[in-house]
């Protein structure tokens, strides 16, 4: 077709931002019972999920438990994603964040926990196997080192330690005004860093 | 409260502390804002780890999947500070109730040919104003629960009203609408609300820094209120 040949290539919106529209689209498809779109949605979910469950859980068996929770709980509530209140990698990865943490919040109210000096830096020996995730990977790793020490450490044990902001306090020997203040102030520069359109 | 989002977006609150947040949330529209942006940063934490899991959880999650029902989705219940995403529900919802206040005239109230003129000429003029080029719609909670919805049309100098979850009243008293400007003028009653529902209603004759209000009078309704509105609602100048 002539329009066809005279079209000029669309300007690309960047591969996260295509494909998270991508990942809207097929959760409203899963909502309606689509199992093939959640399969799709599996496939670009399960590796965030287990590896932020990772970080927060560390036991290899007990993250695989927590993901297929978190998965099935995409699957159950897909009717539930509002896009209006975030995208929707946002809406599963606070499902498995939250998950993770109930996971060893209520260990820790059973046993002491054992990694109470949890090693909460973007390890090397982790694999990132997508395009995107390396990318996001190194943007993220590159604007932490922008951030003071204080603010990198005290966001990386709160979101992959999975502390409250009084734990962090704690562990860092900080007042619990700071901590919340430098928490903020320190995300903010990471979203202004990594260029989060919200 | 407010530099509590941080921590929030990244679920470092305790239980109790969260729940207390979120209230405040509700009604702090700037903190609102500053977690959806905080969310997404927090959300490439996570990607930036991202690992695959054993592959044989794919067939697991597969299998669960098949044999787990899904939730429905949740029906949209009017809220005081209304996102643009419940607006655009709230007219779909309001055309709806166009469509049904039709049906449900044609079917029980008409009697007469020149009675399904006039309800057809109604609809057609409740259609225009939702149509028309400079609709825009304004919702408000009342003081005696649930909310009202205002289509207005400036050019067409006319507005409609539907409300939902309005409690029901006696058979001795009525809603009544006003529209309040320099003086004001009574804008018709509002049918009793069926199953939470009222209108939509028609109210022409708009006048510029017109606001609605809406009062429960007397059944029969009266000339000038008689009781504080539940509602006023400023329409945009």
């Amino acid at each position: 077709m002539n329009t066809g040949d005279m079209r000029t290539p669309q300007p690309d919106p960047g591969p996260r931002e295509g494909r998270d529209q991508d990942l809207e689209w097929l959760l409203t498809r899963v909502a309606r019972g689509e199992q093939a779109a959640f399969e799709a949605v599996y496939d670009r979910l399960a590796g965030p999920a287990y590896g932020v469950i990772r970080k927060v859980v560390r036991d290899p068996a007990q993250s695989e438990e927590v993901t297929q929770e978190v998965l099935l709980e995409v699957w159950r509530t897909a009717s539930r994603f509002e896009a209006a209140k975030g995208s929707a990698m946002t809406w599963a990865m606070t499902i498995a964040h939250r998950r993770a943490i109930d996971r060893v919040r209520s260990a820790a109210a059973a046993t002491q926990r054992e990694h109470m000096t949890a090693h909460v830096a973007l390890a090397d020996d982790e694999v990132a196997e997508t395009v995107e995730a390396t990318l996001t990977r190194e943007r993220v790793r590159r604007c932490l080192g922008s951030l003071t020490e204080l603010q990198r450490e005290s966001i990386t044990l709160a979101y992959y330690g999975g502390y409250t902001y009084r734990q962090v306090a704690g562990l860092l020997g900080v007042a619990l005004g700071t901590i919340k203040t430098r928490i903020r102030d320190g995300l903010i520069r990471l979203r202004d860093c990594v260029g989060v359109n919200w | 409260m407010h530099t509590l989002t941080g921590v929030y977006a990244l679920d470092a609150l305790d239980n109790a502390e969260r729940d207390r947040f979120e209230r405040h949330l509700r009604r702090c529209q700037g903190c609102a804002g500053e977690v959806r942006g905080l969310r997404e940063t927090a959300t490439m934490l996570a990607v930036a780890v991202a690992r695959q899991p054993p592959p044989a959880l794919r067939d697991r999650v597969l299998a669960a999947i098949a044999r787990t029902r899904q939730l429905p989705p949740v029906e949209q219940q009017p809220r005081p500070e209304p996102r643009p995403v419940w607006r655009t529900r709230l007219a779909v919802a309001m055309a709806a109730v166009c469509l049904i206040a039709a049906l449900v005239l044609g079917a029980t109230q008409i009697a007469t040919q020149r009675q399904l003129d006039r309800a057809q000429a109604r609809n057609r003029a409740v259609a225009a104003v939702l149509a028309a080029p400079d609709a825009h719609i304004l919702t408000r909670a009342t003081s005696a629960g649930g909310a009202v919805a205002v289509v207005v049309s400036r050019q067409r100098r006319m507005l409609v009203v539907t409300a939902a979850g309005l409690p029901p009243l006696s058979a001795a008293k009525v809603y009544e609408l006003w529209l309040i400007g320099a003086k004001i003028r009574a804008a018709g009653l509002l049918p009793a609300p069926a199953a939470g529902r009222a209108g939509p209603v028609l109210v022409a004759g708009l006048r510029p820094g017109d606001r609605v209000g809406l009062t429960v009078e007397p059944a029969g309704g009266s000339a000038q209120p008689t009781t504080t509105p539940i509602v006023v609602v400023p329409l945009r100048a």
